[in-house]
Order: C-alpha cells, then sequence, then structure tokens
C-alpha cells in the first residue's frame, strides 16, 4: 500500500481523479481529502510498475494540474 | 533560491514566490515532467519547495546540470508571465480585430429601435390625420391672439 498526500495549495482534486481514471488498470486507489491534503491510498500496484507508478503517478497528477489552471 | 540535497538522485530547490511565480514553478515543472519527478510543497505564499528526482541513476554533476536548467526555465517562464500579464490588453485587441476582420456582419450592432419610430411619431400632422378643419384653425388663432 502506497499514500501519497498532495498538497491543495499545488494540486487539484479534478486532477488527482483524472489521473485515478488515467491509471486505474495499474493499481486500486481510494481518495480522501482533508482541510490540506489529498490523500491518494494505492492498493495492490502492478508488479511491473511498483517502482516507478508512484512517481509517475505524482508527475500526472502534476501535468493534470497544470492543465487544469 | 536554495537547493538542498535530500537523499540521492534527488534534491530540493527552494523557490520564493515574490520573485517567481506559481505559474512560473508550474510552467518550468511542466518541461521537465519527461525528465524528473517532479514533487511541489511547501507554502506557495511564503517558500515553495520543488523536489526534483531523476528518472534514471545520475551523478552529482547530472544532477547539478538538471538544477541549473530547471532554474533557467523557471526564469523563462516568470519572464513569459509578465510578458504575458503586460500585453494581455492589445492581444485582445488583435484576436478582437481579426475576428472582426474575418466576419464583420456578425459584429454589427442591431439598428436602435427608436431609429424605426414604430409609433410613427416623426411624421407630420397632416400627413397623419389631413388637413386641419376650418374650426380647428380658428380655435388656434384665438388661443395665438389670447396670449
Amino acid at each position: 500500500m502506497i499514500t501519497i498526500n498532495f498538497n491543495k495549495d499545488f494540486y487539484n482534486l479534478k486532477a488527482a481523479k483524472s489521473a485515478i481514471k488515467a491509471y486505474k488498470n495499474l493499481a486500486g486507489f481510494e481518495l480522501k481529502e482533508n482541510k490540506k491534503f489529498i490523500e491518494v491510498i494505492l492498493k495492490n500496484p502492478d508488479k511491473a510498475f511498483k517502482k516507478i507508478i508512484k512517481d509517475e503517478f505524482c508527475n500526472y497528477v502534476l501535468a493534470e494540474t497544470k492543465n487544469v489552471k | 533560491m536554495k537547493n538542498k540535497s535530500k537523499k540521492q538522485n534527488q534534491i530540493i530547490i527552494k523557490v520564493n514566490p515574490k520573485v517567481y511565480p506559481l505559474e512560473a514553478v508550474y510552467g518550468a515543472s511542466y518541461v521537465f515532467l519527461d525528465r524528473a519527478y517532479i514533487f511541489l510543497e511547501g507554502d506557495p505564499k511564503k517558500e515553495i519547495r520543488v523536489r526534483l528526482k531523476a528518472k534514471e541513476e545520475t551523478g552529482k554533476g547530472r544532477l547539478k546540470n538538471l538544477i541549473g536548467e530547471f532554474q533557467n526555465e523557471l526564469l523563462n517562464y516568470a519572464l513569459r508571465n509578465e510578458i504575458s500579464k503586460r500585453n494581455a490588453k492589445i492581444r485582445e485587441y488583435i484576436v478582437a480585430q481579426a475576428l472582426f476582420a474575418s466576419n464583420p456582419e456578425e459584429f454589427k450592432e442591431p439598428e436602435a429601435e427608436y431609429k424605426k419610430d414604430a409609433f410613427n411619431i416623426a411624421a407630420p400632422w397632416e400627413e397623419k390625420y389631413g388637413k386641419k378643419s376650418k374650426k380647428i384653425r380658428k380655435r388656434s388663432k384665438n388661443k395665438i391672439k389670447k396670449k
């Protein structure tokens, strides 16, 4: 299980949802939200991408955030 | 702008948001997405921390190059942002002119309602009701005399 916290000042919830949609075939996702952070939990990630999935996912969210803004 | 290496293969760049706006940070980060993993942290009003993690194992030299390039890109985007803000009005004007030139009829102002004279106010009395009768003419003459 991998937990990623995205600071809401920099990252967009819409972007996170969009990234989850794009990565849904590679892992199970859980999305939580609090006042300051968007919390994404990755469960059972694909073995082939286990090492890089977190970083790639973060990049994807950043790219989507930039596009949304 | 300060750099601080934390772990191997990654480095944190501290950015002053008063010098480089958040838009510039997004722009520069976007350019580097294919070369590094980028994480934005910190406070967008006080200090933005950009964590750069190289996609492949790299030496310190290459990591330093990456930082330098990122900082250049940051400057590039900051300037671009500033110019874009300054030229916003003239850009809008040029686009409006281009749109107008492509189809001027679409931008024609509709004719004002009063010009149509729906109640025929502008037409003279004679045209509307014919010539004045003798009685009316006498009355109007008497009125003028009294005054």
